[in-house]
């Protein structure tokens, strides 16, 4: 009967048919007792391992013996994940909440600012001050680090690492022209070695060869210097600094450092982990790495031996030797069904010593818990760095790391940032020198008008 | 209660019934959501919880957003690329293809459209690997032909940005426009070029003077449409730049801007506004397009 | 004047380039997703010198180690379930619109052309909001239900069963015919080509769907294969997996591909039956 209608929608009766009866017909996902959302798979294998067989038990399967909680562990990617939370954070005022909601979720330090939008009473996550007081480790983490996840003093998540910020460079071909790079103080310093490896090599048949990875279309590693000299683009008080003198006078000093004939940064090859394969070729021979992208170098056993590290040279002595670039909080949303479960699994993961072996297994990097920077894991030296202990750098930097703060706004400012930067450098490939610094602060009072007009805008009578 | 007085009933009200399942949906999901997104737009809205009307405010706030205006502007410069370059490429395949010298019509058709089949989700995906700095084939390609290695970074210029945008939305709708305008050019009356050209006129002036004129609905068709869909790129885009707006925010384009407002910063309000600012400007140059070729039909 | 030799080849000359721009990315992913990764990198399309190395790992990647085998049904289902229900409710409308005089029918006809010239995306905010309201936010229903609406189906359809013949549908009055049955069996028959076409667009449009599921839809298994491939790309484990990720697009493009090709002739037909009077 159907054929009097025509093929195609014959088919599509059929597709339904089929189609409909293995949807219905699927089994509901059975969900642990608690649900962990995590955004990385670095995160999700030092919770649940990678799969491979003859693994000492995993940090879940642990915490099942002891507690005969189950633990599900589901990796998202990180737009899905917080497009979903908010909507349930949406929903909260409505008491059911249809579909899966996570006890805990991992929330990347780029994406955190919205959720501090609200007032602090309707922030979607549970404050953790009491739960952290209580335990005990309110203390043990390293104070700059909580601010980061806070609000007005209220901390709402955990913080998963301390990312302190290094140099890592070619030390071999540093040695053989002869400089000792690590011997730079200041920033300064750094440029005139830098220029004089640069000159070291063109003559060598490396026409190409530039000292350190500083791209001009994005401003992050601008933001570790201005993190070092202990400015942040907006703080706690939705205060914007954006304009502030000593911003365009960095600024100036970048633009300098990446365009004109006193130049030593270039841009880093697009592509996923492509700066690497620039740092192999010595096409760029100085990165800015903090632990986390440092660990990404093992994947290249050709440059063993060949690195060493330093920390980061500063303007002024008050400067910090360090920034802090990146990290992950983890969070207990309101709606989790047994919070206090829930914050048994996180001193499990993040303050036991099991946690940390588990996290070892993974990576390297620094733990936000100072005690645990004891471990003879982080003091060995290392022969990828030619016997230098990195891990003790990344130690001795984490305690001076800057405090940084995380607004609705952040984001949004450090974009700004990197479009003014990208004007700035133009200006100076066609002007040069002359009118730099006042074209930079032009810039950067534009930008602040516009941030502050949005930070009114979007402000919230509490 | 018999057989006739019910036939006469579902005769009398089966239009009603016909239309009905079709009217309540669109009341309940298209009108009713027209309405209260024109509402939402003169609030201020943080959440379900808090919403406060502030008039105007919101679009006073759109016409000083730089942000705003850079979305406009790159979806503006977007449209016009589109919609300059996809038309006469569609028309002129379409009348390549419609020689009576052509081999293989049905294979070339079939070419041209399969691209369309391919949503602008897929090309997205496809072409951020085409269009890769180092392995992609369009580099490759160009290192081929000009035999120098070419490594332009597509998708991490600024600048470069909304032209590989332009490009894989070509390739994906150029096809789909040559079948209609082929459609059109063969009910196009041959007797009409006989006459030309028993008159005089050469290849140009024929197609000034008998396809245009043929054509004109399914032209005029196309550009407004074509504007219309333009002015709504969103996904492309979106999943190009892996969820974000590119380098820069230089593939911000309006739908974008609309939907990380609503759904990211979570502002539903601004949000509807930027929406109702979208319908204002499409309306506007429907309007004036629609003018343009109105005119010159009595001309 | 050019002669007919050189004519023939100018023309097919541009139509090959063309068609070459539109097929060589389909072979460019056929060959990437049959490649390991490293061949990847070395050869443009195939390794010519070791064909022997075409794998299809990737794919087995793909349905083993990603949810992508319940995106694909929940597609199907999706895109499937929608043309039905969009062919069902337009060419119902389209026959009332077309065949009967009713009251309020001028207004509605008005209303409905107003509202085709909006773009849909203001709608939103506001469509979000009601989700939430009716409870449906996570389900297939918030998905299914107001895409079942579509002005421009019942505007084609109207247009298409204005073609049918009235003394048929007097005919199969008199032979005591209910409205409905005269839909089902005189009706729909004509407009077959018509059927045929607005099938096919609803079904791709329906397939290739990404921003409203992507709002609505939360649990990943619930996700359409648009939705999960987007995700994939940003992952970055899958951005080093090019293979898979080739092979997911492939996958992706293959059921509609399929579907066209076996039905063109239908979908051509209909499509520009409707264009040239449009």
């Amino acid at each position: 009967m159907s054929f009097h209608l025509g093929k195609p929608i014959l088919a599509m009766l059929l597709i339904v048919g089929g189609s409909g009866a293995a949807v219905l017909l699927r089994p509901p996902p059975r969900s642990g007792d608690l649900v962990v959302w995590v955004f990385a798979m670095s995160h999700a294998e030092s919770l649940r391992g990678d799969g491979s067989p003859n693994q000492p038990p995993t940090l879940i399967e642990q915490y099942q013996q002891r507690t005969g909680q189950r633990v599900e562990v589901k990796l998202i990617n990180n737009n899905a994940l917080n497009l979903r939370l908010m909507s349930i954070f949406d929903r909260l005022d409505r008491d059911e909440v249809s579909g899966e909601t996570p006890d805990l979720a991992t929330i990347e330090i780029g994406s955190v600012g919205r959720y501090f939008r609200p007032p602090v009473q309707d922030v979607g996550f549970l404050p953790l001050n009491e739960y952290l007081k209580r335990s005990g480790y309110m203390d043990r983490i390293v104070p700059p680090r909580l601010a980061t996840w806070s609000k007005r003093g209220v901390i709402f998540g955990v913080p998963h690492d301390v990312h302190p910020v290094t140099i890592t460079y070619r030390k071999d071909l540093f040695d053989e022209a002869d400089i000792n790079l690590a011997s730079a103080q200041t920033w300064p310093e750094f440029q005139d070695l830098c220029l004089a490896f640069q000159a070291y090599w063109h003559e060598r048949g490396h026409p190409h060869r530039y000292a350190i990875e500083l791209p001009f279309a994005a401003s992050d590693y601008l933001v570790c210097m201005l993190l070092q000299r202990h400015i942040n683009l907006i703080d706690d008080e939705d205060r914007i600094y954006m304009a502030e003198p000593i911003v365009a006078e960095t600024l100036a000093y970048y633009v300098r450092l990446v365009s004109g004939r006193r130049r030593i940064g270039a841009t880093p090859t697009p592509g996923t982990n492509m700066w690497m394969r620039d740092l192999d070729r010595g096409d760029i021979c100085a990165f800015i790495t903090a632990d986390w992208r440092a660990t990404y170098l093992k994947n290249l056993p050709n440059l063993a031996g060949k690195l060493a590290m330093m920390p980061l040279p500063r303007f002024e002595p008050t400067d910090a030797p360090t920034a802090t670039w990146g990290g992950t909080m983890i969070g207990i949303p309101r709606t989790a069904r047994d919070p206090d479960e829930a914050w048994r699994l996180i001193e499990f993961f993040y303050f036991s010593p099991e946690g940390l072996a588990a996290r070892q297994r993974v990576t390297k990097i620094l733990p936000p818990v100072r005690d645990f920077w004891n471990d003879p894991l982080y003091n060995e030296p290392d022969p990828f760095y030619g016997g230098q202990r990195v891990g003790q750098l990344f130690v001795e930097l984490g305690d001076q790391i800057p405090t940084r703060y995380v607004t609705p706004y952040t984001t949004m400012a450090i974009a700004q940032l990197s479009q003014v930067l990208t004007a700035a450098v133009e200006y100076h490939r066609a002007r040069g020198d002359s009118g730099l610094e006042e074209h930079c602060q032009q810039l950067l009072n534009d930008a602040a008008q516009d941030l502050q007009r949005r930070i009114d805008f979007g402000r919230i009578d509490e | 209660m018999n057989r006739a007085r019910l036939w006469s009933f579902q005769y009398r009200y089966a239009p009603y019934l016909f239309v009905t399942p079709f009217i309540v949906l669109f009341l309940v999901f298209l009108l009713y959501p027209l309405g209260r997104s024109f509402m939402l737009s003169f609030y201020q809205t943080i959440g379900p919880r808090h919403q406060k009307f502030i008039g105007l405010g919101n679009y006073w706030f759109l016409l000083q957003d730089r942000l705003f205006w850079a979305a406009l502007g790159n979806t503006a410069m977007y449209v016009i690329g589109f919609v300059g370059l996809q038309i006469p490429a569609a028309l002129g395949l379409a009348m390549l293809l419609n020689s009576k010298l052509v081999l293989g019509r049905s294979f070339f058709r079939f070419a041209f459209f399969s691209t369309h089949l391919v949503g602008s989700v897929f090309v997205a995906v496809l072409f951020s690997q085409l269009l890769s700095p180092r392995h992609g084939l369009l580099n490759m390609a160009l290192s081929w032909l000009l035999q120098t290695p070419i490594e332009i970074n597509w998708l991490g210029e600024p600048r470069l940005a909304m032209v590989s945008v332009l490009f894989a939305s070509l390739w994906l709708s150029i096809g789909f426009g040559m079948i209609y305008f082929l459609a059109a050019l063969q009910a196009v009356d041959r007797d009409l070029y006989e006459a030309a050209m028993v008159d005089g006129a050469g290849k140009w002036s024929q197609f000034w003077n008998v396809t245009l004129p043929g054509i004109r609905p399914v032209l005029v068709f196309m550009v407004v449409v074509g504007t219309i869909g333009a002015f709504q790129l969103f996904e492309l885009p979106f999943v190009l730049f892996q969820q974000s707006a590119g380098p820069n925010n230089s593939a911000l384009t309006i739908v974008m801007y609309l939907f990380m407002t609503g759904f990211q910063v979570r502002d539903l309000g601004l949000a509807s506004a930027i929406g109702w600012s979208l319908v204002l400007v499409i309306f506007l140059i429907a309007l004036v397009q629609v003018r343009i070729s109105g005119v010159t039909r009595e001309g | 004047m050019l002669g007919k030799p050189m004519r023939f080849l100018l023309i097919h000359t541009g139509l090959l380039f063309a068609a070459g721009i539109s097929l060589v990315p389909f072979f460019w992913l056929i060959s990437a997703s049959l490649k390991t990764n490293d061949d990847f990198f070395e050869y443009a399309f195939l390794p010519w010198d070791g064909l022997h190395r075409l794998t299809f790992d990737n794919f087995a990647r793909l349905f083993g180690r990603t949810p992508f085998g319940t995106w694909l049904i929940n597609s199907l289902f999706l895109a499937s379930m929608h043309t039905v229900l969009v062919v069902t409710l337009s060419s119902l409308g389209g026959f009332a619109l077309a065949k009967y005089q009713f009251r309020g029918k001028r207004a509605l006809m008005l209303l409905m052309l107003c509202t085709m010239l909006l773009p849909s995306q203001v709608l939103l905010t506001s469509s979000w909001e009601l989700v939430l309201f009716l409870g449906w936010a996570n389900t297939y229903w918030a998905i299914i239900v107001p895409g079942a609406v579509s002005v421009f189906g019942m505007f084609l359809f109207r247009q298409a069963m204005l073609g049918v013949p009235d003394e048929l549908l007097h005919a199969g009055r008199v032979d005591g015919c209910s409205e409905l049955r005269l839909w089902w069996e005189i009706a729909l028959p004509v407009v077959r080509p018509m059927i045929g076409a607005y099938t096919l667009m609803s079904f791709l449009a329906a397939w290739n769907a990404f921003l409203w599921p992507q709002i609505v839809l939360q649990d990943e298994r619930k996700y359409n294969l648009p939705i999960g491939l987007a995700n994939m790309i940003s992952l970055p484990e899958y951005q080093t997996q090019y293979g898979v990720l080739m092979a997911g697009t492939l996958v992706s493009i293959l059921p509609v591909a399929v579907l066209f090709f076996v039905l063109q002739k239908d979908f051509i037909a209909g499509l520009t039956t409707g264009a040239v009077k449009g």
